[in-house]
């Protein structure tokens, strides 16, 4: 392995590092699974992994954490958008790369990061947080006196989701800019296989939760080390000992963590749905029954995600008239999903069903759906919520509709997509067992949990000594144990299949499977870049199997209409397509459009701290020098503005004159952040001193980097030309990034005129 | 061809096999249901009542739903398994989609409208007043209840003087006349029918407070105080649990809820306030 193999900006080998970092992180996972089920049946066993040999409540507290924290980020949110989304959306939209190929790579050592991060929790002193993968404060917020683990064990925690989040908005606006900008000639959006559709919208839900939980991190992480009091109220006495927080919201950490928790769901299952709808399609030869529904149903699932928070928090000490309006906005997102529902069976109904391993997934998918999606219609509803809450109704719940059927997604991907990736086949065999003994084992494990849910079996218990009426379920814990083992061990099958297939299997044409989309055309594995120079042209819709008057009973996307410009045979384009210009303006949009969310994040929770606090005093900034550093930064925007008349003038002396000019106006605004503050530290105010404070240090540091990034670029620029940008590219993107951070100010600035 | 062939021979089993599987999965899952094998203990307010018909409610709603999808699923499968003919070939019927898109949306909000009522009789409306006032406190891993005494006056609570070893977990402010009568108990005692509002709030982390015959939960939050309550009408003792995550002593924090007849909660009383 080569250096430029491992630091590859290849889409396709990214794709691979990402998949095998979800493959080491679902090992990882499926193990802490394990040994949580074992010791909830036998507490006194000795285990192993696990301190002291007997596992103690935090040590499976501990746990709990971690296999959420790891399955959720590192598995579910990786493995179907990070890799398969990785390797195969530019291929199926017949582009040569993601848009920012460094960028790319990138988001991958940035996850990769993040993961060890996180696995170094386990060996910190007092070991890996014990607060859940939800981490609510105040347990998450106060430090070791709360429990083990919630020192620096909590502290590692939260920097690896912050890391990981930079990595996830990364990610999502390279999905974004290569959808909108690189998609072939011929493919038009409705042409877009319907494995695009998800990973485009997940893209979207990823680039707009993930900078607020970047927002909600970054808060608690200062309530933890700065002392301030965000989600840290008053009085609290922790342990026997006095803390002193102040007016801090603990339900404000809910808002801001489900904000982002909810989409992070639909984030893990949306790529399933396009790649079950795309694997249907393939091997019933029937086209997706109702394409344009299931396009839209899609983007409704992803908009309506956003909206339905607040079902997590029922019983949180909401306002329960707000619990009401969650409620029926919850039970809405049943009606897309019941679409997408439909439409899988109506895409098998008249088909021709090959019962390949990949289809067998497809369709347990959907019966996992189908259960989970129904289970939640209970979940849905406040007055039933007040009675399943935390109980193993939930567990059973979203481990059936979000993990396993996303799971099953993965397995649908990778078999159906291993003699692509690889050049080799999967043994059908083998596969086929893995899938029977899956299929029945999750049934087994996470039906019974609604049942011993229903009769009030509380989740994230280390054992059942609590109550006397625990006890009586436990034969309910003893069955989904010995199911649970063997549902894990039958995924032994799975890694022995995968890895000897890599070496060992029979060899793979371009197009086993007789599929239609683009992916399909090139060889197996695809060359380097891609298409070996023949970059496609696009004809028809992505699943045209069966069309009657046809021999083949398919049509690859990129076969010419009969009558049409005959030609080499091969209908392409053979041009050099390189990344359009485009593609940056684009990128910079969405990055902005991350930042404002992150933004709009930390003005709402400034909104939501004020109002139900008594402890906001109102701030005496030095308003002299912030008015003047706003001045100096409007300035900024119509130097830049000159600049970039005098480059498309093609006055180079001018353009870089004024480029420079900017740049200087920037760094005289930072010193006018930086004088205020020393004003505000001379009068005795620090960013723990009030409420006000704190939110003032806050927007203005986050504010000032991203004004410091903006200088960045443009002393970068004006010392050496970026390769693949032209000049006027340049200008564009970077006047778009510097513009808008100037009015992002002016609105902050504005708040807090109006916040005094 | 022969190929073909091979694979439409291929097909029946995986087929068949998938259609049972479902079909046992639906009789397994109605059967469990049907049969109640593992219920909740019975409801012991008359809104818990409302809770558990809105259950059955939805439970018969998603139950033939499950039927119908699992099953039809099972039927797709196996009716249109591979045998050598060839698919029919559709791009979907809109039809089709405004109908069962309307079917989902009424059923689906109906449900939902259906279920407001066992939440707004509890949530939307404040206690009775008469109500019996119990502040519950909760710490790690422990509840505390207290009564407001003879005077129907909470003392203050400072935070400052808390102290457990010392027998003072609330931080009770002993200057404070209103408190000296308060009681302070580690389990709830309340009269049978008679109603009962809890003020929950937490010390240190979020907790929660559950007790399943009441299908109450509500989460205690430091900072705030969360008003529930509820008339109890079935003398017994329950068990209160926690349920939100709130330490490694999580799954040992316990405590009774005793529904007493009405001299036995005076009784109560009286001894409670003498020995205090």
């Amino acid at each position: 392995m080569s250096a430029r193999r491992v630091f590859s900006t290849d889409h396709k080998v990214v794709g691979l590092q990402y998949f095998f970092l979800a493959l080491a992180a679902v090992t990882i996972g499926i193990v802490l699974s394990l040994l949580m089920r074992f010791h909830l049946v036998w507490p006194a066993a000795h285990l192993p992994f696990v301190r002291g040999g007997i596992m103690t409540p935090e040590q499976y507290l501990a746990l709990v954490t971690m296999h959420g924290t790891i399955m959720i980020f590192f598995v579910l949110t990786t493995a179907p958008q990070g890799a398969f989304g990785n390797y195969f959306l530019p291929l199926q939209i017949g582009a040569p790369d993601m848009a920012f190929p460094r960028l790319n790579m990138l988001s991958f050592w940035l996850t990769l990061a993040a993961f060890l991060c996180m696995l170094a929790a386990f060996t910190v002193p007092g070991g890996a947080p014990i607060s859940g993968w939800t981490a609510y404060p105040p347990l998450s917020g106060l430090g070791e006196v709360t429990g083990p683990g919630e020192g620096t064990g909590q502290t590692i925690w939260i920097i690896g989701i912050l890391i990981f989040c930079v990595a996830s908005l990364l990610g999502a606006i390279n999905f974004i800019a290569t959808t909108i900008d690189m998609r072939a000639p011929g493919m038009t959006l409705m042409r877009m296989p319907l494995t695009v559709w998800a990973w485009f919208v997940t893209a979207i839900l990823s680039l707009l939760a993930f900078s607020v939980l970047l927002a909600g991190g970054i808060l608690l992480l200062l309530d933890r080390s700065a002392g301030t009091s965000f989600f840290l109220p008053a009085g609290l006495v922790v342990n026997g000992e006095l803390q002193g927080h102040n007016g801090g919201s603990p339900l404000l950490w809910q808002h801001l963590f489900w904000f982002f928790g909810h989409p992070e769901v639909y984030i893990a299952i949306l790529p399933g749905m396009g790649v079950v709808a795309h694997v249907l399609a393939n091997f019933s030869r029937k086209p997706v029954f109702g394409y344009r529904v299931m396009a839209l149903a899609l983007c409704a699932i992803g908009f309506l995600g956003f909206l339905v928070w607040g079902h997590h928090m029922f019983v949180s000490g909401m306002n329960p008239y707000s619990g009401l309006t969650f409620s029926l906005l919850t039970i809405s997102i049943g009606v897309p999903s019941a679409i997408k529902t439909f439409n899988w069976l109506g895409t098998l109904w008249g088909g021709k069903i090959q019962f390949r391993t990949p289809m067998l997934f497809a369709i347990g998918f959907v019966s996992f759906f189908i259960t989970g999606g129904l289970s939640g219609i209970f979940l849905a509803q406040p007055a039933l919520d007040t009675m399943l809450h935390a109980t193993y109704y939930v567990v059973g719940h979203f481990h059936i509709v979000m993990g396993v059927a996303a799971i099953f997604g993965i397995f649908a991907a990778t078999y159906y997509w291993f003699p692509k990736m690889f050049g080799r086949s999967m043994d059908e065999t083998l596969g086929k067992l893995h899938f029977w003994l899956t299929f029945i084992g999750v049934y087994c494990i996470f039906m019974p949990m609604h049942f011993l849910g229903v009769a009030g079996g509380i989740r994230r218990y280390a054992d059942s000594t609590g109550a006397k009426y625990l006890a009586a379920l436990q034969p309910l814990h003893e069955f989904m144990t010995i199911a649970a083992f063997i549902t894990a061990a039958a995924q032994l099958i799975f890694f022995w299949n995968f890895f000897r297939s890599l070496k060992k299997g029979a060899p793979a044409s371009a197009n086993p499977w007789n599929a239609t989309t683009l992916e399909w055309i090139t060889t197996s594995p695809p060359a380097p870049d891609s298409f070996g120079g023949q970059f496609p042209r696009v004809y028809r819709g992505p699943y045209e199997y069966s069309v009657p008057g046809e021999t083949a009973d398919f049509l690859p996307q990129n076969l010419a209409p009969k009558g049409a410009a005959h030609g080499s045979g091969a209908a392409g384009v053979a041009a050099t397509v390189g990344i359009p210009q485009r593609v940056y303006l684009t990128g910079a949009i969405m990055l902005l459009a991350g930042v404002l969310m992150f933004f709009m994040a930390l003005v709402s929770a400034e909104i939501v701290r004020k109002g139900f606090s008594s402890d906001w005093q109102p701030l005496d900034l030095p308003w002299r020098i912030l008015a003047l550093s706003t001045a100096i930064l409007l300035a900024s925007s119509f130097t830049l503005a000159h600049s970039r008349n005098r480059l498309l003038a093609n006055d180079d002396a001018g353009f870089r004159h004024w480029w420079g000019v900017t740049a200087i106006l920037g760094l005289f605004f930072l010193a006018g952040l930086g004088i205020s503050w020393r004003q505000l530290a001379v009068a005795g105010v620090g960013i723990a001193t009030n409420p006000s404070s704190s939110f003032f240090y806050v927007f203005t540091a986050a504010h000032g980097i991203h004004v410091l990034a903006g200088i960045a670029v443009l002393v970068a620029v004006a010392f050496r030309a970026p390769r693949h940008l032209t000049r006027t590219t340049v200008a564009g993107v970077v006047s778009t990034y510097w513009h808008a951070i100037n009015g992002l100010w002016v609105l902050l600035f504005v708040f807090l005129l109006l916040a005094k | 061809m022969i190929r073909s062939r091979k694979q439409a021979r291929g097909s029946a089993a995986p087929a068949f096999l998938l259609a049972l599987l479902l079909t046992l999965l639906v009789l397994a899952t109605v059967y469990v249901f049907a049969a109640h094998l593992f219920p909740p203990p019975p409801p012991i307010t008359s809104i818990a009542l409302l809770v558990d018909r809105q259950y059955d409610l939805t439970l018969y709603v998603a139950g033939v739903a499950f039927i119908l999808a699992q099953l039809g699923l099972a039927y797709a499968v196996f009716r249109f398994r591979d045998r050598g003919q060839r698919a029919h070939f559709t791009h979907g019927n809109v039809a089709m989609e405004v109908v069962w898109t309307t079917i989902t949306l009424v059923v689906f909000l109906g449900l939902a409208i259906a279920g407001r009522k066992a939440w707004a009789e509890d949530r939307y409306t404040a206690a009775e007043p008469g109500a019996i006032q119990i502040e519950v406190t909760t710490t790690q891993f422990v509840y505390t209840f207290r009564y407001p005494g003879a005077d129907n006056k909470f003392g203050r609570l400072d935070p400052s003087l808390v102290s457990a070893p010392t027998g003072n977990p609330l931080g009770l402010d002993p200057n404070d006349p209103a408190g000296r009568d308060d009681i302070v108990v580690p389990t709830l005692t309340v009269p049978v029918d008679h109603p009962v509002e809890l003020l929950l709030r937490s010390q240190d982390v979020v907790h929660n407070f559950f007790v399943r015959e009441l299908r109450l939960q509500q989460d205690s939050v430091p900072g705030m105080m969360v008003p529930v309550h509820f008339t109890a009408n079935r003398i017994g003792q329950y068990d209160i649990v926690c349920t939100q995550l709130c330490g490694l002593g999580h799954n040992t924090m316990h405590s009774f809820l005793n529904v007493v007849s009405e001299s036995g909660y005076e009784s109560f009383l009286k001894r409670q306030a003498a020995g205090q």
